[in-house]
């Protein structure tokens, strides 16, 4: 019933999509029918090709995502823990993270050449801001409360960190994670449009080039399929971990996905 | 002075308007002693500086003028020794029961095993068991208020400082954690201070009750609860509990009364809790 009811925006599009078509209202060559496009999917995927491509783009981002991971979590952390830290890095972080991860592919390609590497650095700067800025909130914006029992009860400070701090910023830190990874898989396929040579990314790009309408709009569908599972992933396993805050936040029912 | 755990010396406290700048004075010159093993009350008026004392006590304030000491030490920042029951419980809400009663013990650095079995006995003390896999959303108001009094227990405190622990019960659960608390006291012999707006609940469970004055705060009257102990909930029909009653209803509303004629001037600053 429930992903009847989140189906049915999607079949609405098809249908007057269709409709639009068949009424002779859209020219073939910018935009296909819906039933050529599924075609054209269904014979990208029957070679293999599109799995190929596929591929090579979700590799690219998990890796990406994964340093960002890393690195954003570490820093953001730490510089929401200590003061001088993040008096320290915050206005370089707030400088840097208003350019836009297609802004960084032109000196990427410089460095990295084509390819993987380019495309992991793209995903990374992508990803990290929104897990580092999250994590540092997150931390930072821990109950006074908490602390003070903690302190109270003589916790040192790694106990502090491993048990009030981050499970308390789980939430905030988890969301990050999930826009960061968003992120991170718009980035990659920017990154593929220019910087690569497989991909979902290049793959439309060389679709564009041939004409191929319909390959290229499979294409497209086949980026929003992949970054709405990973959103689904992603917020399964916020449910899965925030079970202490089930029931208590109005958005428990809307992660319910 | 012997036999005192606390002894709070002309203590004066008062806060800074971060927007005006002028500073409000909350407490004002007050001195107290408490007795190991006593089960103190503090009442007045709302806006007097009762949390702020405690927290004081506690060691997460610093007096502006004056000195606490706690078994003849200064207080200078939390110990365990003095456990605090915040006026919202401060359970953890992302561990369960359990996990929250284990971290005062883990805190103090006991294995896994020592550990569970300490915090399962005060589980079990305050009727929480069957509930150890619990999340804080989970309970109900009055067993949150319990475990967060297991989770202060565990702690071994020789101080338990409670701020209205209570305020958000109905009449019959706050009758039956009042009794709870008092058969704890007397099971753990430790020395209990409680914050209360309730004149019946400071009467039924003290051996003394100490009234503040309206704002800036000090000691107005301390009163000794000479009612027979241990106390049942006969004793609130006992006729000096009557009279003590009075007595301190009397004593309360005239500093309410003072607090109510200052509200009609601006008031400075936003309360805490
Ligand atoms: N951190 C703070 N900054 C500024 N003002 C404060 C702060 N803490 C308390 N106050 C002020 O000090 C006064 C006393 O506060 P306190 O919380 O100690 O009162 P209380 O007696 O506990 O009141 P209640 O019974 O309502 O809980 C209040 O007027 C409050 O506005
Ligand atoms: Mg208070």
């Amino acid at each position: 019933m429930k992903i009847l009811k989140k189906a049915l925006p999607f079949f609405a599009v098809l249908l007057i999509w269709e409709l639009l078509f068949r009424f002779g209202l859209l020219n073939e060559y910018l935009l296909p029918s819906p039933l050529s496009v599924a075609k054209a999917g269904l014979a990208l995927a029957g070679s293999g090709e599109l799995f190929l491509d596929l591929f090579a783009s979700v590799k690219r981002v998990l890796a990406g995502f994964l340093a960002a991971a890393v690195f954003g979590l570490t820093l953001g952390t730490l510089s929401g823990y200590g003061r001088s830290l993040s008096d320290a890095i915050m206005p370089l972080c707030e400088f840097l993270r208003p350019i836009p991860p297609i802004a960084w592919i032109p000196i990427a390609i410089l460095w990295f050449g084509l390819g993987d590497n380019p495309a992991y650095f793209i995903v990374f700067i992508g990803a990290f801001f929104p897990i580092f800025i999250n994590s540092y909130w997150g931390i930072r914006e821990s109950r006074l409360m908490h602390l003070n029992v903690a302190r109270n009860f003589g916790a040192s400070r790694f106990l502090v960190l491993t048990d009030v701090l981050l499970p308390g910023s789980l939430p905030r830190i988890l969301h990050g994670l999930r826009i960061g990874l968003g992120l991170g898989w718009t980035s990659v396929i920017s990154a593929e449009l220019v910087g690569a040579q497989s991909g979902l990314g290049y793959m439309i790009q060389m679709n564009r080039v041939m004409l191929k309408t319909e390959n290229i709009i499979a294409g497209m569908v086949t980026i929003g399929l992949a970054g709405l599972l990973m959103n689904y992933l992603m917020l399964l396993l916020e449910k899965r971990l925030l079970t202490w805050r089930k029931d208590t936040l109005r958005s428990a029912e809307t992660a319910e996905a | 002075m012997t036999g005192s755990i606390f002894s709070i010396k002309n203590v004066s406290k008062s806060f800074k308007d971060p927007k005006s700048g002028d500073s409000l004075p909350v407490i004002n010159d007050l001195s107290l002693e408490i007795k190991g093993g006593d089960f103190v009350s503090i009442i007045g008026p709302s806006g007097c500086g009762k949390t702020t004392l405690l927290y004081q006590m506690g060691g997460f304030l610093r007096p502006d003028e004056g000195t606490i000491h706690y078994k003849g030490q200064p207080v200078l920042a939390p110990h365990p020794e003095r456990t605090v029951i915040f006026q919202e419980y401060g359970l953890f809400p992302w561990k369960t029961v359990l996990g929250n009663v284990e971290f005062p013990i883990k805190a103090r650095g006991a294995l896994p095993a020592e550990r569970r079995e300490i915090a399962l006995k005060y589980i079990k003390m305050v009727h929480l068991n069957g509930f150890e896999n619990s999340y804080p959303h989970q309970l109900s108001g009055g067993m949150k208020q319990r475990a967060g009094i297991a989770r202060a227990l565990a702690c071994q405190p020789e101080v338990v400082l409670m701020d209205e622990p209570f305020a958000s019960l109905d009449n019959i659960t706050r009758e039956i954690m009042q009794e709870e608390i008092l058969r704890l006291w007397s099971e753990v012999g430790k020395t209990f201070i409680l914050i209360t707006h309730h004149l019946d609940e400071a009467i039924f469970m003290s051996r003394r009750v100490i009234v503040m004055d309206a704002r800036p705060g000090r000691v107005k009257e301390s009163v000794e609860i000479d009612l027979p102990e241990p106390r049942t909930p006969e004793v609130k029909s006992h006729p000096r509990f009557a009279a003590l009653k009075k007595h301190l209803t009397r004593s309360l509303r005239e500093e309410v009364e003072k607090t109510i004629a200052f509200a009609k001037e601006p008031v400075p600053a936003a309360e805490v809790n």
